[in-house]
């Protein structure tokens, strides 16, 4: 009987999610090797530690696979709660490491509450969303939605750890948009920012503005919505734009330029300038098939520091080439867009809001590392996930594989509904 | 699907290709070129330094060598910059503060050695090496610098060795240094022959290769992949006690003597007064004196060998007088009459003697130095005619002389006038005043020198130089440069050589001065200058019959060239024929065959 158990329970296993994610965590696992086999003792140790991480990820998936998804879906705002409560806690105990306070010590390992963040605000995002009982395109729903955002994002940037805080933020758009909130209301959303962008980007060039006045303009006329929303849309983009100038000028040189460097980060040629520069060196001479495991002499020489946690994929670049990195990213297009065609079909809000927060927080951390890596994105400290080391990191992602398996696995349950 | 799924898939497709593209730009488009900067992440090249040539004299004395100096440099990721007791160490050991250490580490990339103090005495520099096992990051550093030998001066010959800097690092990246691989710190002639043969001196560097971590760890030693060829060393024309007793003799006059071999075109001494010490610069220069040196209207750091124009007044007399007679305007025995002054649409051009030559014929004008018998000549030939011939005799023309920096000077057209004045806006009478080397003509010293030694061979000449030998890995060689002539006619020639004896050997002659028992010959000349007393000239050859030294002076603000020039001359050429004349120059017996068509083109062996 109990085989017989284990037989149902692999064969209803979702092997295009989770080949991919078993995939590049065991490249992940080459790579830290690489990156640490020729460092100190200590540093050579990561490599254990990841093995050690990793192994208790799995059980933490497995187990989370066998939580009824309906208690999850029910423990959401406790856990939400919680989260909160951690990280409010951590703020005022944890301890400080490389100048940020994140972590609680637990003996050798050491525990991440803003990596619980993503899971908790996620699903408690989900779960209301699927008990409101308003229009799905009702601000309500961007109010609540943005208020369950903010809160941790705000705890989390005081760390500071601003790539964890964006991690927690990027899910908000893309869930209300599943959701059923129109393009309007995000391009309403969106159209300040690059109001702001276009006008400090261009160099306070009058033209430039007007212009995106103008487009914006145009898309408002197009929307054919009330005269009255048109206007007070517009009249924020003419007000966020004129004060960007003054704004900006009041912010201290330090402070521009370490917007600058932020935007772009070969400007800084010591600090995150100097990794982005070494990364590109990286993956630029890996060529198209790469170097070859350990043969590379950006990672074998320790050109890049902490290689081994966000710039992991400057490894894979040099000593595998352009195929690995191909490969890499076919890996998680597979498990991404398996991610999305499931949320398509599982007839459950809960479970589908919680797919497509699952399918955004993997897109968004791969395209803004890889990103950061490659020199086209600012350095923000996002780890590449299943690959960068990191015990919370890992596990924090293999169970929200175990989420995604869950769903998976029991979504012909849903189907009879 | 729903719609929004499908805008999810595209929005995601579109990242997944953006990502890709990018890898693609980084991996197969460029990717020679990272793996060209990976590569050199990785190695580091050491450089191997060759030895800078030597410079000997004429008669094969070492004068010019090269002695190691230490300095010692700190590498702040290795040395520990919290522990005050290191500073103190360090600060006691070298006489230094502290603070002065602190200053020069503060804020330079902490794998980048910084120099704390250059000159470090050898036997501190042996102790140091004892104790730095148990001071990290603190190491010492060899540095050639140039030492001279005490019998010389010649600042402006020799010339002295300047560090590169960050700010003249870019002009050792172009042109002949392209290939060169200078980096700041280095030192490269800044002046005289260590300038104009600085690729030849320095040699080519050597390279060790190592691989190196991040930190500049060596991780292997991949051994001398390139040996440094040392520099050539060079051989002088000149004599050094020739040079002194020039030195000397100029005294705190301002101007410049040159004394060049007829025969070979060797420079046996040449003097730019006044001038420096350059062993001031050995140890580099203060920045107190470097100003004063710089700010002083002396301009002691001025080359007027190579670099100062003057008008060539009555000495050019000889160019117009031998412009006219190969134009045909003129023969030997026309006569004209000098009344005192020339008249030309009533301009008055006076002739400095005010009572007039009367009836004189071209050898005499020569000898009183007759300013309108060449007024009238020069009237005749024109501007352009007079400038043909003048740059015949090699004046505003670059020599070609082993200095650097050496300037034209400025023998002027009708063009220059037009371009100067516009057209017509000039007075065509102002051929008269070039005719006798005034007006907007200059030329340097080392000019009139190469043209009296064209005088005193009859036309055949070798351009005046400083070196006779070079010596390469190979062996020693001589260098050539080739005899070259003017095409005018020999007698012309001679016709000036008797005036230019009737100068300084009789009673009429404005250079009697000059005279000394082995017969010289010569011009005096005195080019105005409206910014103070005249400069005075005297450009003669000796002996008349058998030409070996032509002698140029220059005396600046000195007056005329008769009362000031010319007996500096005989001084200088009574020296020679007393003194320098029957030493035998250094000449090796293991010549190797080939020979040097003129050091500055020869090809550095590979």
């Amino acid at each position: 009987m109990v085989v017989e158990k284990i037989k149902n329970f692999l064969s209803d296993l979702d092997y295009f999610l989770l080949i991919p994610a078993l995939l590049l965590c065991g490249i992940g696992l080459l790579c830290i090797y690489s990156a640490t086999v020729s460092g100190s003792s200590e540093l050579q140790f990561n490599f254990t530690k990841q093995l050690i991480h990793f192994a208790i990820g799995l059980l933490l998936m497995f187990l989370v696979i066998l939580i009824p998804i309906r208690l999850i879906d029910g423990a959401a705002i406790l856990l939400y709660t919680i989260t909160v409560i951690l990280l409010i806690l951590v703020l005022a105990t944890g301890s400080v490491r490389y100048g940020a306070q994140r972590w609680f010590a637990l003996g050798p390992f050491s525990l991440q509450p803003s990596e619980i963040a993503k899971i908790a605000t996620m699903i408690c995002i989900a779960r209301m969303l699927a008990l409101s009982r308003v229009n799905p395109a009702h601000v309500a729903n961007i109010f609540i939605t943005f208020s369950l955002t903010l809160i941790p994002m705000f705890l989390v940037m005081k760390q500071p750890d601003l790539g964890t805080a964006l991690c927690i933020g990027c899910i908000a758009l893309p869930i209300l948009y599943w959701h059923g909130i129109s393009l309007f209301s995000i391009f309403v959303m969106f159209s300040p920012i690059a109001t702001v962008l276009v006008h400090i980007g261009s160099g306070y060039s009058f033209e430039a503005f007007i212009l995106t006045l103008f487009v914006i303009l145009m898309i408002l006329y197009f929307s054919k919505r009330k005269t009255g929303i048109i206007l007070a849309v517009f009249a924020l983009n003419i007000i966020v734009g004129l004060s960007s100038e003054p704004l900006w000028d009041s912010l201290k040189d330090y402070q521009k330029e370490r917007i600058l460097n932020f935007i772009e980060p070969e400007r800084d040629t010591q600090g995150s300038g100097y990794q982005v520069r070494q990364s590109k060196i990286a993956i630029g001479a890996g060529g198209f098939s790469g170097k070859g495991l350990m043969e590379g002499t950006q990672t074998q020489l320790k050109f890049l520091p902490e290689q081994h946690t966000d710039f992991i994929f400057s490894v894979i670049g040099e000593e595998f080439g352009f195929i690995g990195a191909v490969v890499l990213l076919t890996l998680f297009g597979i498990m991404i867009f398996r991610l999305i065609l499931i949320a398509d079909v599982v007839d459950d809000k809960f479970a589908s809001l919680t797919l497509i927060g699952i399918a955004t927080l993997f897109s968004f951390q791969v395209m803004v590392n890889i990103g950061m890596t490659t020199g086209i994105m600012p350095v923000t400290g996002i780890p590449l996930p299943f690959l960068s080391y990191g015990g919370t990191a890992l596990w924090t992602n293999l169970c929200l594989m175990g989420i995604a398996l869950n769903i998976s696995m029991r979504k012909k349950v849903y189907d009879i509904h | 699907m729903n719609p929004r799924s499908i805008i999810f898939s595209i929005f995601l497709g579109a990242v997944w290709l953006i990502l890709l593209s990018r890898l693609f730009y980084l991996q197969v488009v460029n990717s020679d070129y990272f793996a060209a900067r990976a590569e050199n992440n990785a190695t580091k090249m050491i450089d191997q330094i060759p030895a800078r040539g030597l410079i000997f004299d004429r008669y094969g004395k070492l004068i010019v060598e090269n002695q190691p100096t230490f300095s010692i440099q700190i590498t702040p990721a290795e040395f520990d910059t919290n522990s005050s007791s290191e500073f103190e160490y360090l600060a006691q050991r070298l006489n230094i503060s502290p603070a002065e250490i602190r200053r020069k580490i503060k804020g330079v990339w902490p794998y980048t050695p910084v120099t704390i103090k250059e000159n470090v005495d050898f036997m501190l520099i042996a102790k140091l090496e004892e104790e730095m096992v148990k001071h990290p990051g603190v190491h010492f550093k060899v540095d050639i610098h140039r030492i001279y030998s005490p019998d010389i001066t010649m600042p402006h010959v020799i010339g002295y060795l300047n560090q590169i800097t960050e700010q003249t690092i870019g002009y050792f990246k172009t042109g002949d240094f392209a290939d060169t691989d200078y980096k700041i710190g280095e030192r490269t002639g800044a002046a005289g022959i260590e300038k104009f043969y600085e690729i030849e001196l320095r040699g080519q560097k050597g390279y060790h290769e190592l691989q190196s971590d991040s930190k500049g760890r060596v991780v292997k030693d991949l051994g001398i992949v390139k040996h440094p060829t040392d520099g050539y060393n060079l051989y002088l024309t000149i004599d050094l006690e020739f040079q002194r007793f020039v030195e000397t003799a100029m005294g705190q006059n301002k101007g410049s003597i040159i004394v060049v071999d007829v025969r070979t075109g060797e420079i046996l001494a040449a003097t730019s007064k006044p001038d420096y010490n350059i062993r001031w610069f050995v140890e580099g220069i203060s920045h107190e004196q470097w100003k004063e040196l710089n700010e002083n209207p002396d301009k002691p750091m001025f080359n007027r060998i190579v670099q100062s124009g003057y008008a060539p007044g009555s000495t050019f007399k000889m160019i117009t007088a031998i412009a006219a007679l190969e134009e045909g305007l003129a023969t030997p025995e026309t006569y004209i009459e000098c009344k005192g002054v020339y008249l030309l649409g009533g301009n008055r051009f006076r002739c400095w003697n005010w009572t007039g030559h009367g009836h004189i014929n071209m050898q005499n004008a020569i000898t009183h130095s007759c300013d309108v018998y060449f007024y009238t000549l020069a009237w005749e030939l024109g501007i352009n005619k007079l400038a043909k011939y003048a740059r015949m005799f090699g004046l505003g023309e670059i020599t070609g002389v082993d200095l650097p920096n050496e300037k034209k000077g400025n023998v002027p057209t009708t063009d220059f006038f037009d371009s100067r004045y516009g057209r017509n806006n000039w007075k065509s009478g102002t051929v008269v005043n070039l005719g006798i080397g005034q007006g907007e003509i200059l030329v340097t010293p080392v000019q009139i020198a190469q043209y009296i030694t064209i005088l005193a061979n009859s036309g055949k000449y070798q351009q005046p130089h400083f070196v006779r030998y070079a010596e390469d890995q190979e062996g020693i060689r001589k260098v050539v440069y080739p005899i070259k002539s003017v095409p005018v006619k020999p007698d012309y020639i001679d016709l000036m050589r008797r005036g230019m004896w009737a100068v300084v050997n009789t009673f009429e002659g404005t250079g009697k001065r000059a005279w000394i028992k082995w017969q010289a010959a010569g011009k005096t000349g005195t080019s105005e200058n409206v910014h103070g007393n005249y400069h005075g000239w005297f450009a003669g050859f000796a002996p008349y019959y058998d030409p070996e030294i032509a002698v140029v002076v220059i005396m600046e603000n000195g007056g005329e060239g008769s009362e000031v020039a010319a007996p500096m001359s005989a001084t200088v050429m009574n020296y020679y024929f007393n003194y320098i004349r029957g030493k035998k120059a250094f000449d090796p017996s293991d010549l190797k065959e080939k020979q040097f068509q003129s050091l500055r083109n020869a090809q550095l062996i590979p």
